[in-house]
């Protein structure tokens, strides 16, 4: 026993103040009176003595000394004999499949369950710790001895609607506890031993428990729209992916509403492991797009989705070309595709002011003096000037390879097919990526290349767009790679949604710093100061909505995630026990000693002998009333 | 009427009245028309006051008539009856004697305390008040202030006093007076019986804070001498109610010196109060029992208001 603020203790010298009033409201009259004959009914003091304390004081003492030993703050100390240093993880699994139902119950209470079980039956000794793992690892609870905050928090873990890295979660708690004596991490989840791939070291010990074997589960697999930049609502198409995990058939129905206007009732019957995708017709307009499953199985989260229908966006380009060919080519190019909007200068009537309004500009054979702001496209720039070094003219350029992971270029098959007939022979800059590689005149140079520079997206293609005509068959190629690079260049639509997965962060940065508040799924509130970058974590499937100073962002989560859609556990181990080498690390034995402070539970008690001394003086002041009748 | 309403009404009334002076000659005016009242008192000298039932030969009112014996003085032979009756007869006339009045003032440091209530200033203004209602009925007074010291029984007496003219002379006495020692009804009382033997009034003003026998032997002491006794209970306001008084209390017995530590609460003040109701019950009760006048007055109450109604309804005085 001590104290933290032995000083404090002086505090208690009210005491002594109270029982001075306590005396001098006793204080003895004296009083002179006719005749002790008409005193008899009166009855004599107790002789006890002068100092006569009654309820009120005793709480009034007990009050005052409570205060005054919590002010000093006293702390009792546990000497603990033996103390080891091992250490015990809890690695909780909190993804998406553990909200499955088993029975009426989610496998992540049984988990917790299961975790309470595990915790109670530890020694009070060992240190632990509380994981959670869903898409990424986080610590619940760090090292600690404290039981009931361990039980507490516990008590508070919740799973969310993401996937699983399981893996992450076990190499934590390995990192966390490393250098210390004997470990054990116990890993509670639905997945397999096999998924987190670890092994324990020396010392070490992984015990592993699972839960869940239903695979009730029909998901919304997927829900796209698919609509690029030139194409307006009524181009757009709508597929739902809707897959049963279970290998049972099972009947369902499936409802989709554009906005708040219903758009497809389907009702399915899916065999065993089935899947389907449905067409959704008929969009015509723009707005949100909502899937879900009316179906009885055992994970609800992955039974709805959602996605966003554009509305008509109207692309402004500024072509800046002296070739009458190019011209034509562009005028062709903006009559076949309705949105684009596009505007053509020779060069010599090119000034700055000019890209104020457009959103991609088109360079062709022409570099602006001037750095801009605007994404542009440069073909075939004239060498010379300050910002793409090119060396040479080539002719008879060979495409050696392409990068058809790059979007200017995906699903881009016949790439060497591009017109080639004049090639400019280019530096690849420091900020740029080769989209295309090419060999001429015995050296490889890039002859198309894509990168970001002074915040904006620059293509630069090596060849003469002037060549060939891009609206013929013959050079489909080179419409695709031409209208790929456009859409690339155009800037993001800031005001339609984003479809995020679950469990994945948004970032996004900031034009300026601003204070940020998010609306996450589940209606909850979050807000942070000032920042310049938005990061933010999706825990939740469902609409998000971002504000950040003027910018607004809405983001749709949804659960596409297979593995955790497929809960069926086919081959079920209730628990497994991997032990790791014998070493030298074991347990050693140290002393130590817990310190509990009772400063709390004092301003407790003070609190409620406050409130019965307020009664009891209540209580008596009454009953004085009623004696003297008033 | 309970003890406590008549204890009550007693101190609800006029406040002031307690500091009126008994030698005030406003006063007086209200007094005259005041005599005492008595049934058999009487004295033995020829006096103002007709005494029913007791004749003379001489006299202002004719009471009756008797016949001539050998030795009647034929002064009073009545010579109208003679002639009509031819028989001797003389006439009687109601006796008209003196009422000596005896006043007993308990002098004891009861009478003192509490110091509020000034008890025995008001008995001493009572005192003085009866004083001048019986001159002025030409009826001898004698006060006799009584205590008991430490040599025994004190008795301390006025001159007789037969005049109004002399009235003033108690105020000489009533200053050399005070509170202190012991109540000595017991013992004063045959004390001066002993000195004193004329039949008449005796009145007895005193608090009466002694055992029943003290004052009861006292009573049975002056009846024993042909007296008629009448007793003026007086009472302090303080004193019945103590005032709010509580809390732990050392109390001292003004006459004994007795003490008592005590914590008086509220239901030890209602306690209180009721014993001294039944204090005052038990005197009137045994006043009564023993054919003593009986009149309960409060030290704060008025000597008029005392003169005038108090007395009167207890049959102790009457109107001219």
């Amino acid at each position: 026993m001590g104290f933290l603020e032995p000083y404090g203790l002086a505090s208690l010298g009210f005491l002594g103040i109270l029982v001075l009033l306590h005396l001098r409201r006793r204080q003895q009259r004296e009083l002179e009176v006719s005749s002790l004959l008409l005193w008899q009914s009166v009855r004599d003091e107790p002789r006890r003595g002068r100092f006569r304390p009654n309820l009120l004081f005793a709480l009034q003492v007990a009050l005052l000394g409570a205060l005054g030993l919590a002010v000093a703050r006293p702390y009792w100390e546990e000497r603990a004999e033996a103390v080891t240093n091992a250490r015990t993880v809890l690695v909780f699994d909190v993804s998406a499949s553990m909200q499955t139902l088993e029975g009426g119950e989610r496998r992540f209470d049984q988990a917790r369950r299961k975790g309470s079980e595990v915790l109670a039956a530890l020694d009070r000794n060992v240190e632990v710790m509380v994981i959670a793992v869903a898409a990424h690892p986080r610590v619940v609870v760090s090292f600690t001895r404290d039981r009931s905050a361990l039980a507490r928090a516990l008590e508070a873990l919740e799973p969310n609607d993401g996937p699983t890295r399981l893996s992450l979660g076990v190499e934590l708690a390995h990192s966390m506890a490393s250098g210390s004596g004997s470990l054990e991490i116990d890993v509670f989840t639905d997945l397999p031993s096999e998924a987190i791939g670890f092994s324990p070291s020396a010392g070490e010990r992984l015990r592993y428990f699972r839960f869940g074997r239903t695979d009730d589960n029909v998901a919304l697999a997927a829900l796209r729209v698919y609509q690029n930049p030139f194409q307006d609502p009524h181009e757009a198409r709508g597929y739902a992916l809707i897959k049963n995990y279970a290998h049972q058939p099972k009947d369902l129905k499936l409802h989709v509403t554009l906005g708040s206007k219903p758009v497809l009732d389907d009702v399915l019957h899916l065999a065993g492991r089935e899947s389907r995708v449905v067409a959704i017709p008929k969009l015509g307009d723009s707005g949100r797009l909502e899937a879900w499953l009316d179906v009885s199985d055992a994970l609800a989260v992955d039974n709805r989705a959602l996605a966003f229908v554009r509305p008509t966006r109207r692309i402004r380009v500024l072509a800046v070309t002296d070739s009458a060919a190019v011209r034509a080519d562009l005028a062709a190019l903006a009559r076949a595709v309705p949105t684009l909007d596009v505007r053509t200068l020779a060069s010599g009537e090119f000034r700055k002011d000019d890209v104020a309004g457009a959103e991609v500009a088109i360079f062709h054979a022409f570099v602006p003096e001037e750095p801009l702001t605007v994404n542009s496209l440069y073909s075939y720039p004239p060498s010379g000037n300050g910002f793409l070094r090119s060396a040479q003219d080539v002719v008879g350029a060979q495409i050696l390879d392409w990068n058809d992971a790059d979007p200017i270029l995906h699903d881009l098959r016949y790439v060497e097919a591009l017109p080639l007939d004049r090639a400019r022979l280019l530096e690849l800059p420091a900020w740029a990526h080769t989209l295309i590689a090419s060999r001429a005149e015995g050296r490889e140079f890039p002859l198309a290349f894509a990168g970001e520079t002074g915040g904006r997206r620059v293509v630069c293609f090596g060849f003469d767009l002037g060549g060939r005509s891009l609206v013929k068959s013959e050079n489909l190629s080179l419409l695709l790679v031409m209208l790929n690079a456009l859409r690339w260049l155009t800037p993001p639509d800031g005001v339609s949604p984003v479809q995020v997965d679950v469990g994945e962060t948004y970032r996004e940065i900031l034009p300026a710093p601003a204070p940020i508040s998010v609306v996450a799924a589940d209606g909850r509130t979050q807000t942070w100061p000032a920042k310049g970058q938005l990061s933010i974590e999706l825990a939740r499937a469902g609409e998000y909505r971002v504000t950040a100073g003027e910018l607004t962002r809405t983001l749709y989560a949804n659960l596409f995630d297979a593995d955790e859609a497929d809960i069926g556990r086919s081959l079920f181990v209730a628990e497994e026990v991997f032990e790791g080498g014998r070493s030298g690390r074991v347990a050693a034995v140290v002393r130590a000693s817990f310190v509990h402070e009772l400063a709390r539970a004092l301003l407790l008690a003070g609190f409620l002998l406050a409130l019965a001394e307020w009664l009891t003086w209540s209580w008596l002041g009454r009953a004085w009333r009623a004696a003297k009748g008033v | 009427m309970p003890a406590v309403a008549r204890l009550t009404r007693l101190f609800a009334r006029r406040a002031g009245a307690a500091d009126e002076d008994p030698f005030d000659a406003g006063l007086f005016s209200r007094l005259d028309r005041m005599r005492l009242r008595f049934d058999r008192a009487r004295g033995a000298r020829t006096g103002e006051t007709p005494v029913r039932g007791l004749t003379q030969e001489s006299g202002i009112e004719l009471e009756s008539f008797k016949s001539y014996t050998p030795g009647d003085d034929i002064r009073y032979v009545d010579w109208n009856a003679v002639g009509r009756l031819d028989q001797l007869l003389t006439r009687r006339f109601v006796a008209e004697r003196e009422i000596p009045i005896h006043i007993f003032l308990d002098a004891s440091a009861s009478m003192g305390v509490p110091a509020a209530d000034r008890k025995f200033a008001f008995a001493m203004r009572l005192a003085a008040a009866l004083a001048y209602v019986a001159l002025n009925s030409n009826d001898p007074v004698r006060i006799a202030a009584l205590r008991l010291g430490a040599g025994g029984a004190e008795v301390v007496e006025s001159a007789l006093l037969r005049h109004r003219g002399r009235y003033l002379r108690l105020k000489e006495y009533f200053g050399a007076l005070n509170p202190s020692g012991r109540t000595a009804l017991a013992e004063g009382i045959p004390r001066y019986l002993e000195r004193h033997h004329e039949r008449g009034l005796a009145f007895v003003l005193s608090d009466f804070l002694v055992p029943p026998e003290v004052y009861e032997g006292a009573f049975a002491r002056l009846r024993a001498r042909k007296l008629e006794v009448h007793a003026v209970h007086v009472v302090g306001k303080v004193e019945q109610g103590l005032d709010g008084l509580q809390g732990r209390l050392r109390i001292r017995d003004a006459e004994t010196g007795a003490v008592r530590e005590v914590m008086l609460s509220a239901a030890d003040r209602r306690r209180y109060a009721a014993a001294f109701a039944e204090r005052v019950e038990a005197v009137r009760a045994l006043c009564h029992r023993s054919n003593v006048g009986h009149a309960l007055v409060g030290s704060d109450d008025g000597i008029g208001h005392c003169m005038t109604r108090v007395l009167p309804t207890a049959g102790m005085m009457r109107l001219r």
